[in-house]
């Protein structure tokens, strides 16, 4: 059973305050939802979480291990981010950029091992990519290429993963597959954050949803409690329909709220 | 569907293989082509001392401090090129880009023009050893100790052009026409009339150089992804800014202090060798290395057979073998985006 946490931590870019006080974990196991306005500091908590950035105050620790830059290459066999949008600067081989997610079990001049073989074609078959194998990777359409860099992320067979809006940008069938893996992963003993702005997929696919506004954590819990019309009016300005239905529960915002 | 891993690797080894041979071939060639002629049996008697007739100073005092300086400095202009390349993630970088090679140029040319150079053999080299220390240390201290990529390479730009406006102001003050003439000539770039004490002096910052190239090879892969993706990969950027600052300006400022600025050989062999390493700014960079040796091995062998009215020198010959590459290069991506 491991745990990825922050206690009370406070990070600032630029000279701005992003994060105050932030406390926040997930378990391995669990699918966590990091929901929250634009700009409320989702992506910030996520990279301070990967380790990418210098927290002024409180911790951040994964089990025993403190997330600093003398630990990234420990904590990368056990932490994978997935960034927001990517990019690959040179047309690799699809199957060559999924690799990557190997490079913190490689030594130096070390070349892929069978291993690294086995859980790059795992990790391209669970994200249905096996087909795009030998393409390279600017050829591939942006849907095509999210699941590819989701791919890379699994790759390295993290025991948490960090996922920074994984289905921005799929189609609504990739979408249910990804969030699906997603899950499947959980049941499996992966630790899992995902910060995305689809209510209706947080709501169906994860088992506790966390509310970030301006810097705080303001919600932490089911889906009934944080998606509760109060929380969305206030702090996502909008008021939305609800509806349960025989797959679960659906969140359709109707109309927008000037708070 | 399964991918190919195995195939990729073969194919990868291969092109290692038949860019070492090129080398060898390369090599060889330096050794024998020139005003006389000298067969595989000869150069191999002359190199082991076995027959002592005139081939024997012309091959180890002419043209092998002169083959293994193309090797050396080839592979130095190569590596460098594509490490930068993938450090930066823009192919139109080169190894004068952290401006290692005007600071190294602008100390080699302060020898001629206070006269040093005259006094003894090593004076210019070293020179320009000290020229390129100096630059790097210069422009660490302006990019300062929190570095990015970006103010990193600003600074490498301040310096090149602070070093080469330095450099015009000692062609334009030099005290007579000859050490003007002789700084010019020095500055177009050239492996003649070298030894091998100029061997002895670069090979072994060259070879220190390659190495601290050759351990970044898993960062820039990670670093295709972008700085992000590649420090949550466990890649500790700063140091391998480190590794790559020490190991460019030990290769290429001990490379120019040698043999002046020979300029393209860095810029064209990793865009060349490229698609041949599927894009992988890991494994280009010792393929670079090789394709940067043949190269320069190969125009250092060019340079000889068309001098017919003076010598040609070797950065000339580069730069026009190059530049048209760049219309080539123009073209090609014309029609790639059509």
């Amino acid at each position: 059973m491991s745990v990825l946490r922050v206690n009370a931590v406070r990070v600032s870019q630029g000279g701005t305050r992003i994060l105050n006080d932030v406390s926040f974990s997930v378990n391995s196991g669990e699918l966590v939802g990091l929901i929250g306005p634009n700009g409320a500091g989702k992506t910030t908590l996520l990279r301070t979480m990967a380790g990418l950035l210098s927290i002024e105050q409180g911790q951040a620790e994964f089990d025993d291990i403190e997330v600093k830059a003398s630990a990234m290459p420990i904590l990368a066999k056990h932490v994978a981010y997935l960034e927001q949008g990517g990019h690959s600067s040179w047309p690799l081989a699809v199957e060559n950029l999924v690799m990557l997610g190997r490079i913190p079990h490689f030594k130096l001049w070390q070349q892929p091992t069978k291993q690294d073989i086995a859980s790059v074609q795992a990790a391209m078959e669970a994200c249905e990519v096996l087909e795009f194998t030998g393409r390279r990777v600017n050829t591939l359409s942006g849907g095509e290429f999210a699941r590819v860099m989701l791919a890379r992320a699994l790759a390295t067979e993290p025991t948490i993963l960090l996922a920074d809006e994984p289905v921005a940008g799929l189609d609504p069938a990739h979408q249910l597959n990804v969030m699906d893996k997603l899950k499947a992963l959980t049941q499996q003993g992966a630790g899992i954050v995902v910060v995305m702005h689809d209510l209706s997929l947080a709501a169906r696919y994860c088992d506790r949803l966390s509310l970030l506004f301006d810097g705080r954590l303001v919600a932490d819990g089911n889906a009934d409690s944080v998606l509760s019309e109060t929380n969305l009016m206030q702090y996502y300005e909008i008021i939305a329909h609800r509806a349960s239905t025989g797959h679960g529960e659906v969140v359709v915002p109707v109309k927008r709220v000037q708070a | 569907m399964e991918a190919d891993f195995d195939g990729a690797q073969r194919k990868f080894t291969l092109a290692l293989i038949v860019l070492s041979i090129a080398t060898v071939v390369a090599f060889w060639l330096s050794l024998a082509v020139g005003p006389v002629a000298i067969d595989a049996i000869s150069i191999a008697r002359s190199l082991f001392d076995l027959d002592p007739t005139g081939y024997t100073v012309i091959v180890q005092e002419v043209r092998l401090p002169r083959a293994i300086l193309g090797l050396l400095i080839g592979a130095a202009l190569g590596a460098s090129g594509a490490v930068l390349q993938g450090f930066v993630r823009n192919p139109l970088a080169e190894p004068g880009l952290i401006g290692i090679s005007a600071s190294a140029a602008l100390g080699a040319v302060l020898t001629i023009y206070t006269g040093i150079s005259a006094l003894f053999a090593m004076a210019l080299p070293i020179g320009g050893m000290l020229g390129g220390s100096v630059g790097v240390i210069v422009m660490l201290l302006i990019a300062g100790r929190q570095s990015s990529t970006l103010t990193l390479i600003l600074a490498g730009v301040a310096v090149s052009s602070f070093a080469g406006a330095l450099t015009s102001l000692a062609l334009n003050l030099a005290p007579n026409p000859y050490a003007a003439l002789e700084i010019v000539f020095w500055l177009l770039g050239s492996l003649a009339n070298r030894s091998l004490d100029h061997v002895w002096l670069a090979a072994p910052f060259i070879l220190i150089g390659l190495v601290f190239i050759l351990t970044t090879g898993k960062a820039l892969d990670a670093l295709t992804l972008g700085e992000d993706t590649a420090s949550s990969l466990g890649i500790n950027l700063k140091s391998v800014r480190m590794r790559i600052v020490f190991g460019v300006t030990s290769a290429v400022g001990a490379a120019t202090a040698v043999s002046g600025a020979i300029g393209f050989v860095g810029l064209i062999v990793p865009h060349l060798l490229r698609p041949i390493v599927g894009h992988r700014p890991g494994l280009l960079l010792p393929a670079s290395a090789l394709g940067g040796a043949v190269l320069l091995l190969l125009s250092d062998v060019a340079v000889r057979l068309f001098s017919f009215a003076g010598e040609l020198k070797l950065g000339v010959f580069t730069a026009f073998v190059g530049a048209p590459f760049f219309f080539w290069l123009v073209l090609r991506m014309r029609r790639e985006y059509l």
